[in-house]
């Protein structure tokens, strides 16, 4: 049996359902103390003076550090760009530059203790202006972010294709839009969280860290820069991890201050990031505001887009200005636009730091081109589903050049798609034209249907590399080592299932190891929905390599050509001679090597094991085409989603029930972005939506029942064709939950604000004067 | 998120508690009860509160979860937890408002750990059962060591998370009237999510004397100002009307101007007004309609048929 493609159930579930699963704060050591850190109520404030005094006779309370004791600069810039001026944070910073800004530690023998000394700690601030809107931030009276710059703006970025203005100037249709999207947070149910310890090993200091992280290596390469040690003297290992989507990609300061706080203690720390914490403190995404316009024939196609944006990063830039760059390069998606221009402003702001959450950019930018595209078909009068009809790249038109370039400057090429497949399967699974039908009948009551769709496109698998290493280990079974790191994506199911069919064993004798710098000396990590397509390939080529090795071993054992010998049921045998046979165990312990001291003769290097890397030229996209069905209580503005369904692209599926997994996550992300989710500070920049009663994540009860299909266009880019698919769910969902919104409404693209609230749909028709008529 | 130093005290009985009370009180202690815990524990990990000493009132929950109907009057003792009170037959019979606010509240783990006590102790002006009690006029048993008096709604709740309990006293009893003959009850509301607090709720009862004339009818809002609102007043005068489903429209429609929401992150002022026009009428409305049908049990499921 072939398992790439098969709906095996996920391996690590029944632990983690049982409660045995393995987080950071299961995990206990001997002497661990607890830290806690003292976090700025200000926005923007100079630090006068910090008395610990107090602090220090709270029972429990061993240490108290500020910002006098830790000599470290700004964290390393992670992703540079031509534009950006980079301000990234600083350790416990005599400024600090948003609300949840740490400007102590103090460690005690529990968290309640740590939590008492964090409540005695007094810090004398010296409150100065905080920018707290995006407008505000580039307003020529607007008061410096950081005290020692004098601009708030980050970086510019532009995209031109063509001549895009002059060219709207002269298009016989054209509509414009402006939308604003509100900021959301990543929220894993677990939080971020660290334990640190450092110990001696044959003289030389060894710093360990646990940490709920997605990108364990980078983790290892900035701990060895910021310490100045070998990356072979650190070993960070993320446990069982619950949740990123983001959160727990960039390094923090406080990474760093949890370690460091362990090397001054010389005891293992442990940090669990709270909710309130979690909230304040850990990247946010979306925040941006679009003006657009696009340039039609009379016929409906796109001849020009021209979009301006500004994108907030909040107090720093903890993952360059990637969401920005993403979002300007994904607006045209899969739409044919001949001619292309965006300007965009990053700024930066007195608020938590934005940095990729799922989707980063590209459901902001599926916004932009579909927003319009229903504007100019409620303009033009044509069904949505025929504009983009209109507009889409055809199948024949791989690659397809898009005349942009990539955040390196190459080209911006995508790989190959079938999107008009794509609609006719999301007409046909989202009975389109009985919901049309069924709609007619209550536009004019209190009740109204909406319908809206869109298409997306995700840039996925990208690089530099991720590696594996393929062992077929003395008990014949066989472990997989890769860089990647899962925070519940089963990997440890999917990459399995490409072993499995490599090697033809049963799934259950793979074993993937992975989040440890230990198990293999390097790799990126898991975001931008890349582990599938570059981890997966890496253990196909690894696989590979060491099924080479195995028939090499065996064909000399068994004195038959490697082209001769089957591999099945974990052994190795000549074809059609079914004695003539060894096992993998046989093959593992001889190439393990005869007794010590003897000579190895055989014709391959000691060890069944192969490591390879793979390093993709570039990226693969993935395709989605959503279509929402919403139902509107006009008095109350109440949204009910009554009708979902998503098609996808996502090339080869390795195990379609985990796809179907990733779509159903990637929607209620979107959903929450579009109906539900907002991060809101006051003017002061205090955090108004500080617990989960105020901010709304979507719970099971708010996603509707979806309707999930795949189409398989497999990417040329890797060996098994593999597209991502992590993000994909929360990219269209957003555009097409709007566009039924607008659509229930009959009103030609009105809201231009995200999250869309009750209330939002209720002033709506309060300043339409459409809302008695029905009362 | 971990509360501050405190004291825990369980005791095993109403006549221990309340003594323990009154010792603490005396001693300068302060003290915070413990019911089912679903604010209190919050507000305690957020350090919004700081007791000295915790008093845990589960082990009374034997003697307190007690639901008698007695002469048109039903006490239910105040640790009754949620998912008693959705399920009672006796309240699902003679106040069945209670089950169909229930259906509102939280999520299952909530209902099955919080208490009606804990909840119109907590007073947040737009929970559900704090709502019930304005609307039916009922009242709660304040119990402490030395005394023990009944205080109606109106006197109990003071203002946002504020009532008129003391240090030394236990809610120990809530009293409702029973449903009068020829009565229909109904609760609606608008909440963020399922299970979220309210934006606003709306909860009404309807009495019809036999020529299908009101006889009676209560009205009551949540979420639209510091504590549960009794609206009944400004709708008096519909006694004796034969009601239609336009004689509720009209009667609602001047609500917007008789209350005063604050705004939050939630909504707005006037979104709130929005509801309270929306929600009055329906509760109104479904009502009516029960109180038409006589039956005050099998209609909660067919919500959603607008009149």
């Amino acid at each position: 049996m072939q398992y790439v493609g098969q709906r095996i159930r996920r391996q690590r579930d029944e632990r983690i359902l049982r409660g045995q699963g393995e987080y950071i704060g299961d995990i206990q050591k001997p002497g661990m103390v607890h830290l806690a850190f003292v976090r700025s109520p200000y926005a923007h404030a100079r630090i006068i003076d910090i008395d610990t005094n107090a602090c220090r006779r709270i029972p429990g309370v061993i240490a108290v550090f500020t910002g006098e004791d830790v000599t470290c600069g700004p964290l390393p810039l992670l992703f540079p760009y031509p534009s950006l001026e980079a301000v990234t944070q600083t350790p416990l910073s005599r400024e600090v530059h948003h609300v949840g800004e740490p400007v102590a530690v103090v460690v005690a023998l529990t968290r309640y203790q740590a939590e008492d000394g964090v409540a005695a700690v007094q810090v004398q601030y010296d409150p100065l202006a905080a920018v707290v809107g995006m407008g505000q931030a580039l307003e020529l009276t607007a008061p410096p972010v950081h005290s020692h710059r004098t601009s708030n703006r980050a970086a510019t970025i532009v995209q031109c294709v063509g001549t895009a203005q002059a060219v709207m100037d002269e298009a016989p249709v054209v509509v414009e839009l402006e939308m604003a999207m509100g900021r959301v947070s990543c929220l894993p149910m677990e939080t971020r969280g660290l334990l640190a310890q450092w110990q001696v090993f044959h003289g030389q200091e060894i710093l360990q860290v646990y940490a709920a992280t997605q990108t364990p290596h980078m983790m290892q390469r900035l701990y060895a820069q910021l310490f100045n040690i070998s990356e072979q003297q650190i070993r960070v290992q993320a446990p069982d991890v619950g949740g990123a989507f983001g959160a727990k990609e960039p390094f923090y300061v406080e990474d760093f201050l949890v370690a460091w706080v362990a090397r001054q203690m010389g005891r293992p720390v442990l940090w669990i990031e709270d909710r309130a914490e979690h909230l304040m403190t850990a990247v946010h995404e979306r925040a941006q505001h679009h003006k657009a316009a696009m340039g039609l024939t009379r016929d409906g196609k796109i001849l020009s887009v021209v979009d301006q944006f500004v994108a907030d990063t909040g107090a720093y830039v903890p993952w360059g200005v990637i969401v920005p760059i993403i979002t300007s390069t994904l607006i045209p998606g899969p739409y044919k636009v001949p001619h292309y221009r965006c300007d965009g402003t990053v700024v930066y702001t007195n608020t938590t730091p934005l940095a990729p959450y799922r989707g980063a950019g590209r459901p902001q930018a599926a916004l932009v081109i579909n927003r319009l595209l229903d504007k100019a078909a409620a303009q033009l009068n044509l069904d949505p589903f025929t504009i983009r009809r209109r507009n889409l790249i055809m199948p024949e038109e791989f690659p397809y050049d898009t005349g942009l370039l990539s955040r390196e400057g190459t080209p911006m090429v995508l790989d190959s798609g079938n999107y008009p497949a794509l609609m006719e399967t999301l007409e046909q699974a989202g009975e389109y034209h009985g919901w049309r039908e069924r709609q007619r009948t209550t536009l004019s009551t209190a009740h109204p249907i909406g319908i809206g769709i869109a298409v997306g496109i995700e840039n996925t698998g990208m690089g530099p590399h991720e590696g594996a290493t393929v062992t077929i280990g003395l008990d014949g079974n066989i472990t997989v080592a890769t860089g990647a790191a899962s925070q519940g994506q089963g990997h440890e199911t999917t990459l399995a299932q490409i072993a499995a069919d490599i090697f033809h064993v049963s799934v259950d004798q793979v074993h993937i190891v992975e989040g440890d710098t230990a198990a293999i000396a390097y790799g990126t990590g898991t975001f931008a929905s890349r582990t599938a397509v570059v981890a997966g390939s890496a253990v196909q080529l690894a696989g590979e390599m060491l099924q080479q090795k195995l028939l090499r071993l065996a064909g000399h054992l068994l004195e038959a050509h490697p082209d001769d010998l089957v591999v099945a049921g974990g052994s190795v045998s000549v074809r059609g001679v079914p004695t003539r046979s060894l096992t993998f165990k046989d093959l593992a312990l001889r190439a393990s090597g005869p007794f010590p001291g003897s000579t190895f003769t055989l014709p391959v290097e000691p060890g069944l094991s192969a490591s390879a890397f793979f390093t993709p030229s570039g990226a693969t996209y993935a395709a989605g085409a959503h279509m929402a069905v919403v139902q509107i209580d006009r008095e109350t503005g109440q949204i009910r989603v009554i009708g979902y369904t998503a098609v996808h692209d996502s090339g080869t599926l390795i195990n379609p029930q985990i796809v179907d997994g990733q779509l159903h996550g990637g929607i209620a992300a979107g959903l929450g972005t579009a109906l539900l989710e907002e991060m809101v500070f006051d003017e002061q920049g205090q955090v108004v939506t500080g617990t989960l009663m105020d901010y709304l994540v979507p719970t099971a009860v708010d996603v509707p029942d979806l309707t999930v299909c795949h189409l398989s266009t497999p990417s040329p880019l890797n060996p098994l064709g593999i597209k991502g698919v992590g993000e994909s769910g929360a990219i269209a969902s957003p555009a097409a939950l709007l566009a039924a919104i607008e659509d229930a409404l009959r009103m030609t693209p009105v809201v231009e604000s995200l999250p869309v609230r009750p209330m939002t749909v209720r002033h709506l028709l309060t300043e339409s004067r459409k809302g008695e008529e029905f009362a | 998120m971990k509360p501050p130093r405190f004291q825990y005290w369980a005791p095993g009985s109403l006549a221990e508690a309340l003594e323990g009370l009154w010792q603490l009180e005396d001693q300068g202690y302060t003290t915070k009860l413990l019911a089912g815990g679903q604010s209190l524990m919050p507000v305690l990990n957020m350090r919004l509160s700081a007791p000295d000493v915790i008093v845990d009132l589960n082990h009374l929950a034997p003697e307190l979860s007690t639901v008698q109907e007695v002469s048109e009057t039903l006490h239910i003792g105040a640790m009754t937890r949620h998912y008693q009170l959705e399920s009672h037959p006796v309240l699902g019979a003679r106040a069945p408002i209670i089950a169909e606010a229930e259906r509102y509240i939280g999520h299952v783990a909530i209902r099955s750990r919080g208490t009606i006590g804990g909840s119109l102790v907590h007073a947040d002006p737009s929970a559900e059962l704090p709502l019930v009690l304005a609307l039916l006029q009922g009242t709660v048993t304040l119990q402490s060591r030395e005394s023990i008096r009944e205080v109606s709604a109106q006197d109990f709740f003071v203002t946002y998370l504020t009532t008129a309990i003391t240090s030394t006293e236990i809610l120990t009893a809530i009293t409702l009237p029973t449903l009068p003959p020829g009565s229909g009850q109904s609760l609606e509301e608008v909440a963020s999510r399922p299970g979220d607090f309210a934006i606003v709720a709306a909860a009404a009862q309807v009495t019809l004397d036999s020529d299908e004339a009101i006889h009676a009818v209560r009205l009551a809002l949540g979420g639209v100002s510091s504590v549960p609102l009794d609206v009944s007043g400004s709708i008096a005068f519909l006694v004796g009307e034969i009601p239609t489903a336009q004689l509720w429209i009209e009667c609602t429609q001047s609500l917007a101007d008789l209350v005063e929401p604050d705004s939050d992150v939630h909504a707005d002022s006037a979104y709130r007004k929005d509801l309270t026009v929306a929600l009055s009428r329906r509760a109104l409305t479904h009502a009516w309609q029960r109180a038409r049908q006589g039956a005050s049990l099998g209609s909660i499921g067919n919500k959603g048929g607008e009149g």
